[in-house]
């Protein structure tokens, strides 16, 4: 494993963007956002919080980091600090559909080189853990359902979702978007 | 039985088949409900904990590492859990101690689901997996002898095969319907009626040399003479080779079916799914007592022969039929192999290794050649179907189940004892 730090020091945010070695196109977000007073559950480092949903890194720098267990501390003091009041993990989700049909759940999140969150992979389908499918969502055609946000809305018909390409270790993903709304995410690398 | 008699089935085995008379009952309705409750307790364990842990913010590496962490050490406990139930002067209380590890594990993981814990439920299940899968036959050769083995087997894989088809649609509608983490305080629960129904069989009518696959009380050997005695019998070596053979076939369909029936029957994919799990264990459940009277009938050989001629050619239609319904239809005769081999692995094993002493010995050892052979065709059968498509997946799995049928066409010998 190796890892790359993305910092953020305007909104002390630090972003840890693991890439699988042998699987360098997509990896798994985890943010160690320490500052923020409501996730209680990012001490875990692997429950990926992501809580920098709602706030664009604006300057992002990437530095090379060796160790990847470290879970990233020395930022520098900043005195504007943000409160992510309206930010909530994603990771393990239910899915819906826009005509609330139960879709699947969020089991990972894909982001590009510059730490931008590029698509969600979605669980779909299966009984008993048998026949499901993990299919790549473009992020911005998922968005929480209600106030309560224990639920994600896709945008997209439970037929794209069947018919989406699987997302394979060792290969690139390609996600699905709903085109209507323009702007199609392929290839999230 | 027809023919009289029971008589020592082989020169080095003195007669003693069944010293206190018939089981009662009580005992035999104890081992139904137990084989039962049995296959409700194991389903909870399968692909859904992957789906449980995913709902639990599990990263998807640390439930690959999790899974692998129970995959070894189930192949590891095989051995030893057949060697616990051929030591134990009581099989009723180890198998009641080993389900009560596995009620203990889910109960842990759906109440801690963090990773040292529930690596920990992974190792205790298959603790006590090992331990009572030798433990059910061992008790049903124990309370009804030898000569009423086949039909006795042929019951338990009908009540298995209730338990199993009950169990999926509860805790497939439970974690639909409810929450991933209920299914795993569900299967917790159905510890209590298997502890009960495995206290309904009187200790004393389980006879523990029988159960061993002792010919007579005294005859003890160790582990490693034991093994060396099983691994110079040539039926069981190619017993084990045609087992190893079909489960690497047969273990990758369904899961290659569902994926499939995912993509194809969009809106009714989980209902078809859930079908196509829940229907062959409805034929096993069927067909099972019958494959245990034909055993005695008819023999071994030939039942074995249709199971592993079925098996290819279900694997050989799903290559060529794509529908979503055919899957299904298809799927079906999944059952009629799953209740011959259901009766006939234990049952072999038993003719093999009886007058060892090493019967649960001689079970450990097929399960875990089970468990290597699935471990071995799972991710080879997802690499064939991910670069050259899932009908190449199906026809290898295929190829692989005919070979099977020719290695039991060819070198297989019928095991059924001359008094049968």
């Amino acid at each position: 494993l190796t890892a790359r730090r993305l910092r953020a020091p305007r909104a002390r945010q630090q972003i840890e963007l693991l890439v699988l070695e042998r699987d360098a196109s997509w990896g798994i977000l985890q943010s160690n956002d320490r500052d923020c007073v409501m996730r209680a559950s990012s001490k875990i480092l692997r429950a990926a919080a992501m809580a920098f949903l709602l706030i664009a890194p604006a300057s992002t720098r990437a530095d090379e980091r060796a160790n990847p267990q470290t879970p990233t501390q020395t930022s520098v003091a900043q005195p504007d600090l943000t409160v992510l009041w309206r930010a909530e993990s994603v990771l393990g989700k239910a899915v819906i559909t826009t005509a609330g049909e139960h879709a699947g759940r969020v089991v990972d999140v894909l982001a590009d080189g510059s730490g931008a969150v590029q698509a969600a992979v979605v669980e779909v389908g299966g009984f008993l853990g048998v026949g499901s499918r993990r299919v790549a969502i473009a992020w911005k055609d998922l968005h929480f359902a209600s106030e309560k946000r224990d639920t994600l809305v896709v945008e997209l018909s439970r037929e794209r979702l069947s018919e989406a390409p699987e997302v394979k270790t060792g290969e690139p993903v390609v996600a699905i978007s709903n085109a209507a709304k323009g702007r199609g995410a392929e290839g999230a690398n | 039985m027809p023919g009289g008699a029971p008589e020592p089935p082989s020169p080095d085995s003195s007669e003693n088949e069944k010293p206190h008379g018939a089981p009662s009952r009580q005992s035999l309705r104890g081992l139904d409900w137990f084989t039962f409750f049995l296959g409700d307790i194991q389903t909870g364990f399968g692909p859904f904990l992957a789906v449980y842990l995913a709902s639990q913010k599990w990263t998807q590496t640390d439930i690959g590492l999790v899974l692998s962490v129970g995959s070894i050490a189930a192949l590891a406990f095989q051995v030893p859990g057949g060697v616990v139930i051929d030591r134990a002067r009581s099989e009723r209380k180890a198998a009641g101690g080993a389900i009560a590890a596995i009620g203990a594990s889910a109960f842990i993981i759906a109440a801690w689901p963090v990773f040292a814990a529930v690596a920990f439920a992974r190792v205790l299940h298959a603790a006590g997996t090992a331990v009572v899968a030798p433990a059910v036959a061992a008790i049903s050769l124990g309370l009804v002898g030898r000569h009423a083995l086949a039909t006795r087997l042929g019951r338990n894989a009908r009540f298995a095969g209730m338990g199993n088809a009950v169990a999926a649609l509860v805790l497939g509608a439970c974690g639909y319907f409810w929450s991933a983490q209920a299914v795993f305080f569900v299967t917790a629960m159905f510890a209590f009626p298997a502890i009960a129904a495995l206290w309904r069989i009187r200790e004393a009518e389980v006879d523990v040399a029988a159960a061993h696959g002792a010919s007579d009380a005294g005859q003890e050997t160790n582990v490693l003479a034991g093994l060396s005695i099983l691994l110079r019998k040539r039926a069981f070596l190619i017993f084990i080779i045609i087992i190893a053979l079909f489960q690497m076939a047969n273990a990758p369909l369904l899961p290659l079916v569902g994926s499939e029936l995912t993509t194809r029957a969009t809106r009714w994919a989980v209902a078809l799914i859930a079908a196509a799990i829940v229907l062959p264990q409805i034929v096993v459940a069927l067909f099972s007592p019958a494959v245990g009277r034909l055993a005695r009938r008819i023999g071994r050989r030939p039942l074995l022969l249709a199971a592993l001629c079925v098996l290819p050619m279900r694997a050989a239609l799903f290559a060529v039929f794509d529908g979503a319904v055919p899957l299904v239809v298809i799927q079906l005769l999944d059952g009629l192999s799953a209740a011959v081999l259901g009766v006939l692995i234990p049952l072999v094993i038993a003719d093999i290794s009886f007058g060892t002493g090493h019967f649960n010995l001689a079970q450990g050892v097929m399960g875990m050649c089970i468990g290597l052979a699935a471990a071995v065709s799972l991710p080879a059968a997802g690499f064939i179907a991910d670069t050259f498509g899932t009908p190449s997946a199906f026809v290898c799995l295929a190829v692989t189940g005919a070979l099977g049928f020719i290695v039991t066409l060819t070198l297989m010998p019928e095991t059924r004892p001359k008094e049968e």
